[in-house]
Formats: C-alpha cells, structure tokens, sequence
C-alpha cells in the first residue's frame, strides 16, 4: 500500500535518492584523496615522536590541510542533504498535489483525507528521520577520521550537524512546507514562501537554544583543555572583566599592531560537556516540535480547503 | 456517525433547501432548494456560470455552503463528509490524473485510498475501451483521459454517480464513446447519475431527469418525459396571448420561437428536449 500511496512522488524521491547518491560519491572522492596521503594513525597523535611521522611532516600539514576544508565541507553539506529531502518532499505531498489538480482524483476517491495525508507524512517522515540519523553517523564518521583537524570538532555550533541534529531538522523542513504547499497550493509561491519559512526557522531554533544554554554555560581560560564545546572566544581584562573581541580592542589592543596588551587573556564560553547532551536533545526537539506542530496544523489546513 | 442502515430507502440522491454559495461578491448558487430522485440520470443542465459545477462540488465536500443544507442520500457532505464521500463516484471537468503514472498504478492508488475499490471492474471497463494497464496517463487523449476517469468513479462502486461537464473538452466521437459507458453503467440500475453538461444533443439520449438551472437558481426540474408532453413551441410570429409562457427563444436561421406550458395538442407544435431546455435557460438569461 505505501508504494501505491507513494507512487506520485516517484520523481522527488529519485531526486532526494540522486542527492544522496551525489553526496555520497563527494565523501567518498574527499575520503580517497585523504587516504592517499597515506598516513600512519599514529602520527595523528600530537606527542607523537615517531621518527617516520616527523619525515611525513609536510604530509601530515597537507592532509590536515585538505581535511580542515573539503572533509568539513562536505559533514556539513550531509547534515543539510535531509533536509534538502524534507523541504522537496514536503512541496510534492500537498503543494504539487493541489498545483496539479490531482489531489480532487485523491479527494473524492478516498472518502478521509486525513488518511490521505497520513499515508503521505508518516513514511516520509520516517524516511527522513533514517535519512537524518544516518547523516548524523556518517559526520561523525568524517569528524573521527579528519584527525580532529575539523571545525566541527569542539564547536557548539556542530549541534545540527551530529546525534538526532539532522534528523530533526529535516522533520522541521518536512512540516513547514507541507503547511505552506497546504495553504499556498501553489508549487512556486511555496518552494519561495517554504524556503524562507525553514531558513528563519533554523535561526530561531538556533538563537533559542543559543540563549537558553547562555545561562548554562561557563567561561574557561582558552589554553585549558576545554571542558565542553565552544559557544563564544571572549577575553578577560586585566581588572578581571569578561568582554568580547570588539568591545576589547578600542581599549587594550594596539591601533597600529592589533597585538592584545598584557595582562588580556583570551577565554572561551563553552558548554560543559556534562549537559551537551541535553542541550542537543532540546536543538533536536524545537526541531521536531516545530515540524509537528506545521503538519498538525497543516492537516487541519487540507480539511477545510477546496483541492 | 452516520450509517448506510440508518437512512430512509428512498432518500434521495441529492436534495437541497436554500442552498446558497457565495465566492465574495460572486452567488454561484442562490437560494436553491431541489430534490433529484433515486435511479436512472438526472442531466444537470445550464450555461456557464449557472451553478452546476459548485453543486457538484459541494456535494463532494470541495467547498462549503453559505447557506442552507444539503445531503447526498441523506448524508450531509459538510458534517459527515467521510460518509457521503463513500456513496458517491465523482468525474471532474479535466480527469485529474497523474500525468507520469500508468493507469494500473492509479487503480492501485485508488485502491489504496479507498479499500473497497474494485480494481478488476475498473480494469475490465478500460480493456473493453481497448486503454491498456500500462498507458502512461499523460500519453492518453482527452477521450481516454476522461474514460480513465469515469473507470475509477465506477470502480468505487458507489450508488450515485455526478459527473461535472466531463463532455466539454471532448470531440464528438469521444462524447458519444463516454456517454456509452455512463448509459451502460445507468442500465445495470444500482447506480443514479447525475451528468451535468451543456451539450444539449448528447444529453437526451441518456438521461431520465432534467434539472435546469441559470444564475445559481432552478429554471425546470422534471422527468423527460413530462417536459416532451407538458410544452409546446409556437413558430415565429405566433400568437400567445392567454398561454402560459415559458420564454421567447431563438431558434434556427434567426427564427424566434414561443415556449409555452401546455398539453394541448392543438397548441403550436411539440418542441424537442433541446427548444424545452433552451426555452427555460432564456427565461433564466438576466436581460442585459
């Protein structure tokens, strides 16, 4: 029944499929070129005073190099490939439906049309939660084998990028434009109006989680091991205040050099690492919320609506 | 909840009591109140604009009345809209098909949507139509497209069938080709049709009931039969004074006929279905 059901969105799910299979061939090319350096595990390892690591010097910098840039580039593009899914799949479950007049063969075939959307919604979604989840490991996967030269490692900002990150964003995706394709019925006007809708929902989810942690979070002197991920570089005067990057260069950096003046130490707010698991629990849940809460509201929406 | 067993037995397909639409400052359907009978077609006739489309699309719950109720077999389409849907099969004015999917996989659809969708009998039409399982809809003429449309309508097994101007996008060969299948359908008597149309010629050989409506209101409703034996036209130039007049109507090479109620043979001459209805939607044309 579900192929049945899903048969009239054979086209985006062979494009979502393509962009995967796309990603794919990305990480596996940057994953080959890395593997090409051939270098030993176990120069990876900073104290390392293996005579054949310090003669792969150059090696080890370079793949370092490549890694820091195109490994990074491409985790970060994974983390988006779900959501990129949900986005397209969630135009072609109404929008495209009612943009082509097929969802009145639909509508007046099939007596429920909250049966109708279901049959849509739950394996897409379900679909994108796998999609999302394995994104997640397949970062992971690339942040490990970067060699911890990866931006993503250490930052508070990797939050959408690792664990149910993915996941739960392109459920968010899924949900605002399936409600805007249900109140638009329009393919365009939604593809415009439900990209604008998930890119500030993600910056709102994003300075929400951001300022709830804000009370959370602790700052640690910046050459300490830090104790959790990195939310904000800050610095601390002399007399022992905590101020940022710009406001401290007017008064304690040097007009000509930029050089700091003695006595500033640079700081780091982070996240300690106890909570991290929280604090992403709750990024993924504003997700989800948000993208149930848009197919609640857009179920409600096809109801009442002529096709 | 409102259950098949519950209903009177002759509830009727389609009944309505001051049904008004309103689409902002545009009344699609005014103050209508009829009553369509079970069994055999009722053709559903009117210009442009007279309301048949948005009374067929309230029935199927594809837009609310303003006003006033209605019930398909006695079931509100507004308040139980899952129930009516389950007694109607419904053909829009353009087949609404997937364009990029075989016919066998909108039967499968179809089927998916509605569990007691009978795939075979669907299946059978279409072949004795020579439409092959495999034809990509998109591929298919307008005739076919329309036939494949009115297969899945028939294929839901509902007892009432409305059909919205499925013939005005047809040419004729295709028109009389679909009409064939809905008089086929009609005969095996447990399914009522309700056809709404503009094509005039066609509609007399398939339907039982006329309903006439212009501007949202009824003009005539009655069998066939009755509207043959109940009028009478008088030629051009005719005197009608003391009859009941219908409407003065053009009729062929500028000629302008007289539609008048009556049974007496000695009155004019008996008019064909097509000057009866053409007399009725003059009288619903507002004067310009």
């Amino acid at each position: 029944m579900i192929r049945a059901t899903l048969r009239p969105l054979r086209a985006e799910l062979i494009g979502v499929t393509g962009l995967v299979v796309l990603w794919l061939l990305a990480a596996g090319a940057v994953v080959g070129r890395l593997l090409a350096f051939q270098i030993p595990a176990g120069c990876f390892d900073p104290g390392s005073s293996d005579p054949a690591c310090i003669t792969r010097a150059v090696d080890l910098a370079r793949y370092q190099e490549f890694a820091g840039n195109w490994l990074t580039a491409v985790a970060i593009v994974a983390a988006y490939v779900p959501a990129l899914g949900g986005f397209i799949l969630g135009i072609a479950t109404v929008a495209k439906e009612l943009d082509q007049r097929t969802a009145v063969l639909a509508w007046s075939v099939g007596a429920s049309r909250r049966t109708w959307l279901l049959q849509r919604t739950v394996p897409l979604a379900a679909l994108l939660v796998v999609l999302g989840i394995a994104a997640a490991q397949m970062i992971s996967m690339l942040v490990r084998f970067s060699g911890s030269t990866s931006r993503l490692e250490g930052d508070f900002g990797a939050i959408p990028y690792l664990d149910f990150g993915p996941a739960a964003l392109a459920v968010s995706a899924f949900g605002l434009t399936v409600l805007v394709g249900a109140m638009l019925g329009r393919i365009l006007p939604s593809l415009l109006a439900g990209g604008a809708f998930v890119v500030f929902a993600t910056l709102l989810v994003a300075q929400g989680n951001e300022r709830l942690t804000a009370g959370e979070s602790i700052v640690v002197e910046s050459t300490m091991q830090i104790p959790g991920r990195q939310i904000d570089a800050l610095l601390r005067t002399p007399d022992g205040r905590i101020i940022g990057w710009d406001a401290a260069f007017p008064d304690f950096a040097d007009p000509n050099t930029g050089q700091l003046a003695n006595g500033v130490v640079e700081m780091t707010r982070v996240v300690p690492i106890e909570i991290y698991p929280q604090v992403a629990a709750r990024y993924a849940l504003f997700h989800v919320f948000l993208g149930l809460a848009a197919l609640t509201i857009a179920f409600a929406v096809v109801e009442r609506r002529s096709p | 909840m409102v259950m098949a067993a519950a209903r009177p037995p002759a509830a009727p397909v389609l009944e309505t009591r001051e049904l008004t639409k309103r689409y902002r400052r545009t009344v699609a359907v005014r103050s209508l109140t009829v009553s369509i009978p079970v069994g055999g077609t009722t053709a559903l006739l009117g210009p442009n604009g007279a309301g048949k489309s948005t009374l067929l699309k309230l029935c199927v719950g594809f837009e609310r009345p303003t006003t006033g109720t209605l019930s398909v077999l006695g079931i509100d389409p507004v308040r139980h809209r899952k129930d009516a849907l389950q007694q109607i099969g419904y053909v829009p004015q353009a087949p609404s098909l997937y364009r990029d999917m075989p016919i066998e996989a909108h039967l499968r659809l179809s089927r998916a949507l509605r569990p007691r969708f009978d795939v075979p009998y669907a299946r059978n039409r279409l072949a004795a139509l020579g439409i092959a399982p495999t034809a990509v809809a998109g591929q298919l003429s307008g005739g076919q497209q329309a036939q494949v449309a009115l297969a899945i309508a028939l294929g839901t097994r509902a007892p009432v069938l409305l059909l919205d101007e499925p013939l005005a996008s047809l040419d004729p060969l295709a028109r009389r080709e679909f009409l064939d299948v809905v008089a086929d359908a009609a005969r095996g008597g447990d399914v009522s049709i309700v056809l709404s149309s503009h094509v005039l010629s066609e509609i007399e050989e398939v339907a039982d009931r006329l309903l006439v409506l212009g501007e949202g209101q009824v003009l005539f409703q009655g069998t066939v039969a009755d509207s043959l034996a109940h009028h009478r036209v008088l030629e051009d130039g005719a005197n009608a004074d003391g009859l009941d007049v219908v409407a003065t109507f053009p009729g062929r090479r500028g000629a302008r006929h007289v539609l008048v109620r009556s049974e007496d043979p000695a009155i004019g001459r008996a008019g064909s279905l097509e000057e009866v209805v053409v007399g009725y939607l003059a009288l619903g044309r507002r004067p310009s």
